[in-house]
C-alpha cells in the first residue's frame, strides 16, 4: 500500500502546519548576539544595544541561553555604568532642589543615593555588578514560585542573561529627573519580554514573577515612591 | 588598528564562573559590612507599616543584616528571620562557592520542583506571620 497522498482535482491540499501557541515565544534565531559571537569592542556592544533598544524580540531570540556569565555581566556593568554616571551627575546638578520637596522622613535617601560623585563613578561597576548578581537571585526564586522555570534549560544563567541585558534601560537615565522611572519601567518590559523566551515561559508568569519582589519584598519601595511623587506632585501645584 | 579584544575566550566553564563570581560578590559585600551602618541610617522607615499598622515581609531586613555584619546571629535572626537565612546563604554559600571553583568544582543551581516551590512559598508565608507576631 502507497503511503503517498492521492494526487488529482480532487485531492484536499495538506492542512498547513499548526501555528505556534500564542503564550510562548517562538523559536531562537539562529546566529547570536553581535555581543557574543563577534570579538568584544565597541562595534559589537554598540550593535547589541541598538538591537535591544530597536528590536527587542528580536534580541532575545538571538540571546544565547547559556554558555557564559562574563560576557552578559560585562555588558550590563558598561551600560548600566554609563546609566549611573548620568544618573550621578543628575543628582548633583538636581538632587538638592528636589529634596527640599519632599517630606523630611525621606529626606535621608539623598545620602543614600550614594556619597561623592566620584564615589559612584569610580565604585560603580563593582556595585552595578554585586546588583546584578543578587538582582538576579531574587527574580530567579520568585521566577521560581510562580513556575516560570519549568521548561527552562538556562534556569539561573538565564535570570541572570536576563538582567544583564535589560541594563540596557539604563540608557534612560540621560534624561534628567525622570530618566530613572523610564529605566525602570523599560527594564521591566525587557525582563517579561526576555523570559518568555529564555525560559520558554508565558507573558503572565513572566509578568508576575518580575512584579512579585516589587508586590512582597519592595512593598516598602513602593509605597515610598508613591508618597514622594504625591508630595513632589502637591510642590509643584503650589 | 581596530579596537577590540581578539580574540577572547573564555577556558572556564559556566558553573566554575558562576563560583568565582558569587565568591567575590560575597567577599567584596563583607569586607564592605562596617560601612553598612552608614548607608542604613538613611532608609526611612516602612511606609507600609505606616500605612497598615503591621509589618511587611521585609521589617527588620536591614536590622537583620546589621546583626549579622556584627556577627550576632542571634540578634538577626530575630529581626527578620528569612532576611538573616538569605544573608548567612549568600556569604558563606559565596566562600564555599569559590572555594569549589578554586577546586576546579561547579557551581549548580537547584531546579524548580514542587517541594521547592512550596518551601519557598511556606518560608515567606511562616516569616511574616513570625514578623507579625512578634511586631518587628
Amino acid at each position: 500500500m502507497s503511503s503517498v497522498p492521492p494526487q488529482g482535482p480532487g485531492a484536499t491540499p495538506p492542512p498547513p502546519p499548526p501555528p505556534y501557541p500564542p503564550s510562548m515565544p517562538p523559536p531562537p534565531a539562529a546566529g547570536g548576539l553581535p555581543w557574543e559571537v563577534q570579538a568584544i569592542g565597541p562595534e559589537s556592544f554598540f550593535e547589541t544595544a541598538k538591537l535591544f533598544i530597536t528590536a527587542p524580540d528580536q534580541a532575545w531570540r538571538l540571546t544565547r541561553e547559556t554558555g557564559d556569565y562574563m560576557r552578559p555581566l560585562l555588558f550590563g556593568v558598561i551600560i548600566g555604568w554609563v546609566g549611573l554616571v548620568f544618573r550621578a551627575v543628575w543628582g548633583t546638578i538636581f538632587g538638592a532642589g528636589l529634596m527640599r520637596m519632599i517630606p523630611a522622613q525621606y529626606a535621608g535617601l539623598s545620602r543614600f543615593g550614594g556619597g561623592s560623585l566620584v564615589g559612584q563613578i569610580v565604585l560603580g561597576p563593582i556595585f552595578i555588578a554585586i546588583g546584578l548578581f543578587i538582582g538576579a537571585a531574587i527574580i530567579h526564586v520568585s521566577f521560581m514560585i510562580v513556575g516560570a522555570l519549568a521548561q527552562s534549560k538556562s534556569q539561573f544563567e538565564g535570570t541572570f542573561r536576563l538582567l544583564c541585558y535589560a541594563c540596557v534601560a539604563n540608557v534612560a537615565n540621560v534624561i534628567p529627573v525622570l530618566g530613572g522611572l523610564a529605566a525602570g519601567i523599560w527594564t521591566l518590559y525587557l525582563v517579561v519580554v526576555g523570559a518568555q523566551q529564555l525560559h520558554k515561559t508565558t507573558q503572565s508568569k513572566a509578568l508576575l514573577g518580575v512584579l512579585l519582589p516589587t508586590i512582597v519584598c519592595c512593598v516598602c519601595v513602593a509605597l515610598g515612591s508613591i508618597f514622594a511623587g504625591a508630595a513632589l506632585y502637591r510642590a509643584f501645584n503650589h | 588598528m581596530p579596537l577590540s579584544i581578539e580574540p577572547l575566550t573564555i577556558d572556564v566553564t559556566p558553573g566554575r564562573q558562576l563560583g568565582f563570581f558569587w565568591g567575590g560578590a560575597a567577599l567584596v559585600c563583607a569586607a564592605a559590612s562596617p560601612i553598612a551602618p552608614a548607608a542604613a541610617g538613611a532608609l526611612p522607615s516602612c511606609p507600609f507599616r505606616m500605612l497598615v499598622g503591621i509589618p511587611c515581609l521585609t521589617c527588620g531586613g536591614t536590622r537583620a543584616l546589621l546583626a549579622l555584619a556584627r556577627f550576632d546571629v542571634g540578634a538577626a535572626f530575630g529581626w527578620n528571620p528569612l532576611v538573616a537565612a538569605a544573608g548567612i546563604l549568600f556569604i558563606a554559600g559565596g566562600v564555599v562557592a569559590l572555594g569549589a571553583a578554586l577546586a576546579g568544582g561547579e557551581v549548580r543551581t537547584p531546579r524548580p520542583t514542587p517541594l521547592l516551590r512550596a518551601a519557598l512559598v511556606l518560608a515567606l508565608a511562616a516569616n511574616w506571620a513570625f514578623l507579625v507576631v512578634q511586631g518587628r
